[in-house]
């Protein structure tokens, strides 16, 4: 099934016949409902239509993205592309790697639409059926709740002039909760959820986890800097990751010299336990799943670090080409003008055989970290050091037993030691939220680190 | 044009058959071009059109927003039609009645000025050029891995018609770029930028922001700094006296004093992705001291060249001027229309959104510090018995409150009887907000006082990215803790 836009633009751009095309485009309807002091703050419907089209023409190469009512010069703004590209022609710079056909055979599910998620779009303000009994659970415990519930659905086409043509549907339902004392918000509690279904966000729960980590974290007391062990879960070990995946975890971070990988593939870098990799393909049955990247090549599973053993990074075309390798399928996905390079945007950290309590009873005095907040990872990249704030649940453990809230702490360390450091990791995995404007999800465990440094408090 | 805005106020005047109290419909056309050049190639050629209508209203308790992409009037009725419905379903579940300042009537036309030409009429082969003998002359040491030179413009022209009256017409021009190396050598990689990271320093107006960067004057020392780095020692750990210069002070005033002062953080309105505020309405009655005498901040949507400048808000609030700090004690606010209702005062005309696509919310504008009497950043190391001069941000992290940040940053120098002496690498500070603010005793006057463009500014749920602008002088902060990263 295709789209006006999709035919249109394929007949704008044969006519202006440039030594070679491709183009996606994105079709997009959202609702999303912000809440906060228990109150609906913003709730907007959103439908936009996106085409990024990449021109060849002259011996250079040109990109550009249309926006709504910005596709309605379309052909103006083609011919306006295809004559910056013969004028990056004209500067002997444009190197670039023109599109293949040979990306073209994939078996592989294009579905991820959500019938529910759909049937909800089609009636706008829908969403916020639900959010009544969300707001009464937090008020009997003198909590107010905020966050964000968000519904999307999105259609992806692919073409170029080797004669590719693809497409995708995906759906996505992603929920967050931040559970507030009512006088006083240094005590919350958090949780969150994401995935293709709706039936993935089990808001009550949701609800219940982040209030009972705020009424728990009224109880407080104060712990010095200094290392701690500490049970991360997934969403504060997806931040790191997230990070990892930045400065690390691709071929644009091998050329950068960011890289903890650069010349120390084959080598032991982080625990024997650990295994992270890349799979947006999500057999693991979570996250949001998606068949082939921007530049239509199929999404590979690539595994970056197994049994602590450094493997590889991912590619997208231009980077792979100039390593002399294959793409793996992480061109960048639009997320954020001006960003080039590959993008991880599926990241898997293996679970282990572990349950919460079992981290728990390993750990005789250490902390439980709900989240991290503005993690940074551009203080020595290629030690991988990372620095980031505790928030919305940090409690202290004792002999195995969860305890009372430590407030907010600040570490400061190498994330590739204290990936050396990993102890134990949970069995059960989570699907957290990655991404800036362009949603996508990690699958990623609870782990339990030991000895990872803290070099700041409330106090300083 | 006024074709277009016609239309946008007959149907914000048919909202009222709807059962609206308000309405706001804001066209916007948005174009950004990015061309980066790096190692001898281009890297980002990028260029966005983005054009569609915001429809805001306002039924009972609550409010709906939907975004348009198109600007035909059966795609503006439809989306008329979803704001109401995404409105109507929020009244079901607001126990609350979000209250709006009452609205403004304005009508006016703002245009950047740009004295030096239309960045976007600079033929592309030529930008691409410069940028290209500019890393080529970074790369000339073979120590030097990567040279990026970068050139960043946008130009958003923005119609504004609310059922209250207001017609307003805005083309906002913004322009700059930047440049770095990256030095690998004697087993370190370190990095020096000019003007500074990412985006560079991107302003409002003409190409004449571009030429005001001097880039080529700077080449020399940023590939020769970048190389020196790497056989620099790292920094001692110690408490001691800062001079930070205009580079990374811009940013510790945005991260600091600029989202703090957010009202909707401050309301709790904000959890979901940036946090809350230390900066509680309470202390507004309590002569709260931000920081020292010398410290007085401003929310000024008029000063020149700022990217956080303009005639209107995207509520149709006039820009103006506001204190936030004055003398060292908290004074004010950013403020919607909604959230200066919710805390007594008048907007201040700080609700931005990123497109049309975006709902407006709570805004930084230009956050500026107000020059001081310490006279050039010289007279400030001159006058600095033993400390460091820092310069140019590489790192980032503040809690969700706002009060323990830590900075990195590429480049730190000591200072030793007042003069500089050994260069520093991995340099971070920490400390804070209050205490360190109020370590300041000396300002930098308007000799060094500078402005600078942050294009990427995040928030929001769904995030939104904003330009906003800190105007600053050099600084001194005593007894400040620093290392290295």
């Amino acid at each position: 099934m295709t789209i006006p836009v999709v035919d249109k633009a394929e007949k704008a751009l044969l006519a202006l016949q440039p030594d070679h095309f491709s183009f996606s485009v994105k079709d997009l309807r959202g609702e999303v409902v912000r809440y906060a002091n228990n109150v609906v703050t913003q709730s907007s419907s959103v439908a936009n239509l996106q085409l990024i089209v990449r021109i060849w023409a002259g011996g250079g190469v040109a990109d550009i993205t249309l926006q709504g009512a910005g596709l309605e010069d379309l052909d103006n703004q083609l011919r306006h592309t295809m004559q910056r590209a013969v004028a990056v022609g004209r500067t002997g710079l444009g190197e670039d790697t023109p599109p293949d056909a040979s990306t073209e055979a994939t078996d592989l599910a294009t579905d991820y639409s959500d019938p529910e998620i759909l049937e909800c779009l089609r009636s706008p303000g829908y969403i916020t059926d639900g959010l009544v009994p969300f707001f009464a659970r937090a008020q009997s415990d003198r909590v107010e709740l905020a966050g964000r519930l968000e519904h999307r659905s999105t259609k992806l086409f692919l073409v170029n002039s080797k004669g590719l043509r693809k497409d995708f549907s995906q759906t996505c339902a992603e929920a967050q909760v931040i559970a507030v004392d009512e006088h006083d918000d240094y005590i919350s509690g958090y949780s969150a959820g994401i995935g293709h279904r709706r039936s993935h966000l089990a808001l009550t729960e949701l609800a219940d986890r982040a209030v009972q980590k705020c009424v728990r974290a009224r109880t407080y007391v104060e712990v010095d800097k200094g290392a701690y062990d500490v049970i991360l879960e997934p969403e504060a070990v997806t931040e790191v990751l997230d990070w990892l995946g930045s400065i690390g975890l691709t071929g644009k971070s091998l050329e950068d010299r960011s890289s903890f990988m650069t010349g120390r593939v084959g080598e032991t870098v982080m625990s024997p336990n650990i295994t992270l990799s890349d799979d947006a393909l999500c057999d693991h049955g979570l996250g949001l799943p998606q068949p082939f990247d921007l530049e239509g090549t199929p999404k590979q599973r690539v595994v970056f670090v197994e049994n602590g053993v450094a493997k590889g990074v991912a590619w997208d075309r231009n980077t792979a080409r100039r390593a002399g390798c294959q793409s793996t399928g992480h061109a960048n996905n639009g997320d954020f003008a001006g960003n080039t390079g590959p993008t991880v945007n599926h990241l898997v950290l293996d679970g282990g055989n572990h349950t919460e309590q079992d981290l728990l009873d390993r750990v005789e005095r250490g902390l439980w970290i709900t989240r991290f907040h503005y993690v940074n990872g551009l203080l020595d990249p290629p030690k991988g050091m990372m620095t980031g704030l505790t928030r919305d649940g940090t409690f202290l453990i004792e002999n195995g037993t969860l305890g009372p809230s430590v407030g907010m702490l600040r570490f400061t360390d190498s994330m590739i030691e204290a990936f050396q450091r990993v102890d134990a990791l949970t069995r059960e995995q989570r699907a957290v939220r990655t991404g800036w404007s362009v949603p996508s999800a990690a699958i990623v465990p609870t782990v339990l680190i030991r000895g990872l440094q803290f070099t700041g408090n409330a106090r300083g | 044009m006024s074709e277009r805005l016609d239309l946008l106020s007959e149907i914000a005047q048919e909202a009222r058959k709807l059962g609206c109290t308000e309405a706001d419909l804001r066209y916007v056309d948005r174009r950004l071009e990015w061309v980066t050049v790096r190692n001898g190639r281009l890297q980002t050629c990028s260029d966005l059109s983005d054009a569609g209508v915001g429809v805001r209203v306002r039924i009972g308790q609550a409010t709906g927003y939907a975004g348009c992409p198109s600007s035909d009037p059966r795609a503006l009725r439809e989306g008329l039609a979803r704001a109401v419905a995404m409105a109507k379903a929020s009244n079901t579940v607001t126990y609350e009645t979000m209250e709006f300042a009452p609205p403004p009537a304005e009508q006016g036309v703002y245009i950047t000025p740009t004295p030096g030409g239309d960045p976007f009429q600079v033929p592309l082969d030529q930008r691409i050029d410069r940028l290209s003998q500019l890393a080529s002359a970074l790369k000339t040491d073979d120590r030097i891995q990567v040279a990026n030179a970068s050139q960043v413009m946008m130009r958003r022209h923005t119609l504004l018609a609310t059922m209250h009256g207001s017609r307003i017409d805005q083309t906002i021009t913004l322009n700059g770029g930047g440049m770095s190396a990256i030095a690998e050598d004697n087993g370190q990689v370190q990095q020096r930028s000019y003007p500074k990271d990412f985006e560079g320093n991107v302003l409002q107006g003409g190409e004449e922001v571009f030429d005001s960067l001097d880039l080529p004057a700077h080449v020399d020392r940023i590939r020769e700094e970048a190389i020196a780095l790497c056989h620099a020692p790292p920094c001692p750990e110690m408490r001691t006296d800062l001079v930070i210069d205009t580079d990374q002070l811009g940013l510790q005033i945005h991260e600091s004093c600029g989202h703090p002062t957010e009202a909707d953080r401050a309301l709790r309105e904000e959890l979901s992705l940036a946090g809350s505020s230390f900066l509680t309405p309470d202390l507004l009655q309590k002569e709260f001291k931000y920081g020292s005498p010398e410290v007085s901040l401003v929310a000024d949507s008029t000063t020149p060249l700022g990217p956080g400048t303009f005639g209107w808000d995207d509520e149709g609030v006039p820009a103006g001027q506001v204190d936030l700090v004055r003398d060292g004690i908290f004074r004010g606010y950013l403020t919607s229309r909604a959230t200066s209702k919710r805390l007594g005062c008048d907007p201040i005309g700080a609700c931005r959104a990123e497109s049309w696509h975006s709902e407006p919310i709570v805004r930084m504008v230009n956050i500026n510090l107000e020059p001081g009497s310490g006279g050039s950043l010289d007279d400030l190391i001159a006058g600095t018995d033993q400390g460091l001069l820092i310069q140019t941000n590489r790192s980032w992290s503040i809690d969700d409150h706002r009060l323990n940040f830590q900075f990195g940053c590429e480049l730190a120098r000591e200072i030793k009887g007042g003069k500089l002496g050994q260069l520093y690498r991995n340099p971070v500070y920490t400390g804070i907000t209050p205490e360190f603010w109020g370590s300041c005793d000396a300002i930098g006057g308007l000799q060094d006082w500078r402005m600078w463009g942050w294009f990427f500014c995040g928030k929001g749920d769904p995030p939104q990215i904003m330009h906003v602008g800190h105007g600053t002088a050099p600084a001194r902060f005593r007894n400040v803790q620093v290392r290295a990263s």
